[in-house]
Parts: C-alpha cells; sequence; structure tokens
C-alpha cells in the first residue's frame, strides 16, 4: 500500500528523532526496555494526533515522553513497592550512602534511579536538553516557580545520595 | 559545570537502545484515532442517555400510570368534567384557602391525606383545600353539588380544651365556590354532631347525611349515640353571619336509621333514600315508603346498607349499588319494583350520579387506573375516563356537568403529572448503563 504524506514525515520522523528521544527517555526511566516502551508509547501518541501537531512533533512528544514516565510510575509504584523484599531494601538503603564511585558517570546513573520521576525529568530536561526554566515548565505542564524550587531540591538530593559527584551538583539553578 | 553534567549525562545516555521498530506504528495509531472517533460519540450519548434516565425517573416519571394521549379538547371557559382525574401527590401544589374556585368538576380525599383535593371544572387545575372546621368522620364528609358550584361538607368548630365540656358547635358547611361565601349551618344536638355521607338532590337544593349526636365529649373526640339520616333544604335556611339557624334547617328522618358510611339520597322535591335492609323513601309530607332489597340483601347476609343511592332528576328512578360483587340495581320509585342494571359484569360499583338516561360509575379495581363509565339502561358500558386508584377514596363528581354526548373532556396535565413514558427512563438508562460498560470492557482490555 502506498504511504501517505503524512505517514512519510511521521517515518522521517522517527528515524531522525527517536535516537535522542531513546537517550531521553533512557535518562527518564534508567531502563533500556522501559526507555523503548516509552519512546514507542509517546510516538504512537504523536502519530495519532499528527495533524494536529505536525508543525513541531518533538515538542510533542518530548512533553508525552515525559509526562507519561510520570504516569507510568504512579501506575506502577504500589506494584514496586509490594515487590520490595528485605534485601531489596536493604541493598536501596545501602546504595543511598554509597562511597565515591571511580566511575561518575555509573555514580549518576544510581543517583538518579533514586530520585522521583518528576525530579529525573527536571534534571534531564534542565541540563541535558538545555531547556530554559520557562521550557521546562512548559514541556511538564507546571509553573516556572516550581520548576526552580524543584530543580533545587533535586539537585540537593543528588548531592545527597552521591556526595563525590561534588560540584558537578553545585549548578546554580 | 553545566556541561560537565551534561557530558556525564550523555555518557549514561549513551546507554540507551539503538532505536525504535516503527513499523505499523502509523497503521496502529489511525486504527486507534478511527476507533476513539467512533466511541467518543458513543460514550457521550451514553452517557447523556443515563443522566436523562436517572433525571426522568428521580422527577418522578417512574409512576407506572401514563397521560392521556389525546390532544386537550377542553372547550375555553366550559365547565367540564376532565376525562382523566389524577391523584395529587402530597409534595405538589400549595394549600389552597382561598375557597373561591370557580365550578369544580370533582372533590376527593387522597388516601393518607387529610386535606381533599378539587378538581376544577374550568380550567381542570388541582387545588389542596384548606376547609375551615372540616371534620373528617371516617366516612365520605363532603359532597360536591351536580353542577359543580357548591361543597358541602362535615363541620365541627375548634374549641379550647377547656371548654370542651359543653356542647361542640358543629354540623354541615356549604361552599358557594364561585365567591367562597361559607354558610355553617349548626346542629344543637347533645354535645354536638358528625355529619357523614352527604348527598344532594341533582337539583341542589336539598342536602341529606348521616349525622350521629355526641353523648359525650372525650379527649380523643367524642362518643355517639345513634345514627340517624338528616335531611336539609338549604334555600329554607337563613344564615346570619355565616351561621344558620339549625331549627330551620335540620330534619331527621324517623326511625334509628343510619350508620358512619351507609349512603344517602335525596330527590329534587325533598325525598330522602335510605337504606336498612329494606329501602325507604322518606318525604316529611308523606308516609314512609319501604321496599324490600332482593334476595339475598334482605336478610342481612351482606352489608345491610347500600354505598350509593342515586335518584334521577325525575325522581322516578334510584340506582342502587350495594358494595357487593354485584350489578348495581335500579328501582322504580312508583311501583317499587328493583331491577339489575343490565349489560355490566360482576363487580363492586361506585355510582356517582345520573347523565341523562345513564348512569356515570365506577367498578372497583386493583389497577392504578380505573375507568370512569356511563352505564346505559340497556346495552354496553361506555368508557369516558379514567381515575387514579389514588383520586377515587371518597370521590364526589359534578354529574351534571356530564352529558350523554360529551360526557368529558380532556385537558392539558397538571405540570405534575406522571410521564406518559414510564419505560422512558428505565430504557434511557439501562442503554446508558449497557454502553457505558461496554466501553469499560474495550477500554480495559486496550490497556490490558
Amino acid at each position: 500500500m502506498a504511504r501517505t504524506i503524512d505517514e512519510d514525515a511521521f517515518h522521517d520522523f522517527v528515524v531522525s528523532r527517536s535516537p535522542a528521544l531513546l537517550r531521553t527517555a533512557y535518562l527518564l526511566t534508567g531502563d533500556a526496555h522501559l526507555a523503548e516502551d516509552l519512546v514507542q508509547t509517546a510516538l504512537f501518541k504523536t502519530a495519532k494526533s499528527w495533524r494536529r501537531i505536525r508543525g513541531n512533533p518533538e515538542a510533542y512528544t518530548r512533553r508525552v515522553l515525559y509526562n507519561e514516565n510520570v504516569s507510568r510510575w504512579r501506575r506502577t509504584r504500589n506494584q514496586r513497592e509490594t515487590v520490595l523484599d528485605e534485601q531489596t531494601s536493604e541493598t536501596a538503603l545501602r546504595r543511598d550512602v554509597t562511597p565515591a564511585d571511580p566511575d561518575l558517570a555509573i555514580s549518576l546513573e544510581r543517583a538518579l534511579a533514586e530520585l522521583t520521576p518528576r525530579q529525573r525529568a527536571l534534571l534531564v530536561l534542565r541540563f541535558y536538553e538545555d531547556m530554559t526554566e520557562t521550557q521546562t515548565a512548559a514541556a511538564l505542564g507546571i509553573s516556572p516557580s516550581t520548576v526552580k524550587t524543584s530543580t533545587r531540591q533535586a539537585l540537593a538530593r543528588l548531592r545527597q545520595i552521591a556526595p563525590h559527584l561534588g560540584e558537578l551538583t553545585e549548578v546554580r539553578s | 559545570m553545566t556541561e560537565e553534567l551534561r557530558d556525564l549525562m550523555e555518557r549514561v545516555a549513551a546507554h540507551a537502545p539503538g532505536g525504535v521498530d516503527d513499523q505499523d506504528l502509523w497503521a496502529r495509531a489511525r486504527r486507534s484515532r478511527r476507533r476513539e472517533l467512533v466511541i467518543a460519540p458513543i460514550a457521550a450519548i451514553a452517557v447523556v442517555a443515563l443522566v436523562v434516565g436517572v433525571v426522568i425517573g428521580a422527577v418522578g416519571g417512574l409512576h407506572s400510570s401514563t397521560v392521556e394521549p389525546a390532544a386537550p379538547t377542553h372547550r375555553h371557559g366550559a365547565a367540564e368534567v376532565p376525562s382523566r382525574i389524577y391523584a395529587m401527590p402530597e409534595s405538589a401544589g400549595a394549600v389552597t384557602t382561598d375557597l373561591a374556585l370557580g365550578t369544580l368538576a370533582a372533590v376527593y380525599l387522597p388516601a393518607g391525606q387529610s386535606r381533599p383535593v378539587a378538581v376544577s371544572a374550568v380550567t381542570g387545575a388541582y387545588h389542596r383545600l384548606a376547609l375551615p372546621g372540616f371534620a373528617d368522620g371516617g366516612a365520605r364528609s363532603f359532597a360536591l353539588s351536580p353542577d359543580g358550584t357548591a361543597l358541602a361538607y362535615a363541620w365541627r368548630a375548634k374549641v379550647p380544651k377547656k371548654s370542651q365540656t359543653k356542647a361542640v358547635p358543629s354540623g354541615i358547611a356549604v361552599v358557594e365556590l364561585d365567591d367562597g361565601y361559607l354558610t355553617r349551618y349548626r346542629f344543637d344536638q347533645g354535645k354536638g354532631v358528625q355529619v357523614t355521607m352527604p348527598a344532594w338532590s341533582p337539583n341542589g337544593r336539598w342536602l341529606a347525611f348521616d349525622y350521629g349526636v355526641a353523648s359525650k365529649l372525650t379527649a380523643g373526640g367524642a362518643t355517639y349515640g345513634a345514627w340517624r339520616v338528616g335531611l336539609m333544604d338549604t334555600n329554607a335556611s337563613t344564615a346570619d353571619a355565616g351561621v344558620a339557624n339549625p331549627g330551620d334547617a335540620l330534619l331527621t328522618m324517623p326511625g334509628r336509621i343510619g350508620s358512619t358510611n351507609s349512603a344517602v339520597g335525596v330527590t329534587n322535591d325533598g325525598t330522602v333514600i335510605a337504606t336498612a335492609y329494606d329501602v325507604r323513601l322518606w318525604n316529611p309530607e308523606q308516609k314512609m315508603r319501604r321496599f324490600d332489597l332482593p334476595e339475598p340483601y334482605r336478610n342481612g347476609k351482606f352489608a345491610r346498607a347500600a354505598t350509593g343511592l342515586l335518584p334521577s332528576a325525575d325522581g322516578q328512578h334510584v340506582v342502587i349499588t350495594l358494595g357487593a360483587a354485584q350489578s348495581p340495581y335500579v328501582l322504580d320509585a312508583a311501583s317499587g319494583q328493583m331491577q339489575l342494571l343490565s349489560g355490566l359484569s360482576k363487580a363492586t360499583y361506585t355510582a356517582f350520579g345520573w347523565v341523562g338516561d345513564s348512569i356515570a360509575g365506577t367498578y372497583d379495581s386493583a389497577a392504578d387506573r380505573i375507568d370512569l363509565e356511563l352505564w346505559p339502561p340497556t346495552g354496553k358500558e361506555q368508557v369516558v375516563g379514567s381515575i387514579d386508584q389514588d383520586a377515587t377514596r371518597d370521590l364526589s363528581i359534578a354529574t351534571g356537568l356530564m352529558d350523554a354526548h360529551r360526557p368529558t373532556a380532556s385537558f392539558p396535565a397538571p405540570s405534575w403529572a406522571p410521564s406518559g413514558h414510564p419505560w422512558l427512563p428505565w430504557a434511557l438508562g439501562g442503554a446508558g448503563v449497557v454502553v457505558l460498560a461496554g466501553l469499560v470492557l474495550i477500554v480495559r482490555r486496550r490497556l490490558g
């Protein structure tokens, strides 16, 4: 069956932007499979609304990505809590006070995993996507002042979890 | 610092998977979009149906009765009997103290309520009446005149408790409905009287009724001695400031005859009709005439009193209902011959009055609505209207407003009347629930 113009445009968008979207999704979830699912879901919703958002599909897709991640966490957090056994809980507790790690990237990945999805999303948008507070607020559907205070809290939490990241987390928000 | 954090994040993000399989992603999204386009309107319709069903049901549309489907045929300004008499809910309408209501078509006492409801013959409007001193005697205690212009009712004055050792002013009151003028006919007997089963003569001049004389007043009411049948000429009474002299008005039928609920009747010439195993016709100026009731009513095996005694306008015939599963009898007042009204099946009948040669009445039934019928001298009955079951208690109809050719007219239904489609809220609500359940199932499958 011949493809329509819209379908071609969507395909081009997926091919060109999905690597970047996957990287963001990985930072948001900390899990390759979850990241893939998240991007699939976001692209599915993008395709559904393509005619409405084709002027700037990436903004829409990213917004879906962030919000879907938070929603997914809300849907599944109870399940996660119930499957945590005693040993896992202790491990998580120990990880909170993990001493300095030689590989900073691994330390950061572990520390990000200890944050809430909202906090992770804030750090990803502000420091990975390099968005302003206003852009971040628009992307997450919250106010700029909330972005400001929540980012400060997220960084403080990072410093608490991984103090050896040192001045990397001393970013002015 | 920001750059370093970003580089570090980039190193973390490098563990992300390589790509997304977008094969059929577009097609699946299109299908989903099309489904939503179909489901969304269905869901909206289901919700609307559910809400409409619930609202109609809550407002009272679940009543099992139905509205007359016919368009109103009432002639503007004319006084006519409605083809449908509704039971007025207790919650509907305010109490009316202004009794200048114009011509009425019917009055009844709704079950479980203490105030009679009147139906206008001109507008079809319903009024809950506040009758001054209305004394409900445990049987029908009011009667609408055949032409619908006057309402007679049992009356008893309110007296302070400390004064209750004396006689209580009581008797019968008559309201002229065109101007609301009230005349209280006071009967000074014993400690007071209780009137029941009042009946008008066809010309609206005479009133006959049962009455009991109170021999003793008690905290809860009174103790009555023998009940008697009274007669009153409303033309002869002289009213003074609304209270008539009883001596001029009250005549008592000889003999201990009458009870709280035995029917009495009166002809245009003031002849009283009553029953006590036999039928008695008494006129103050003539000798009492007695006619045997047909077997088996004369031996006391059945109720000794008639439930209805309705003389024709010429006084030649009296229709008698006996409160048993039997057709009404028609008494020939001249010969004393009594014949079953032909053409009716066995049932318990209530008669309201004569309409030409026919009789307007109903037969008892447990149905929510019962038929108002005309029973001709010969031939089959004719259904001319319907009455809600809850509007049949103590019902009095202005049969003088009925005509054999145009016995009733349909009026617009009152605003509180039940819906004409009692199944509609159930159907709408049911459809809404079914569709919503289906949608929930689809959504859950999609999410699952």
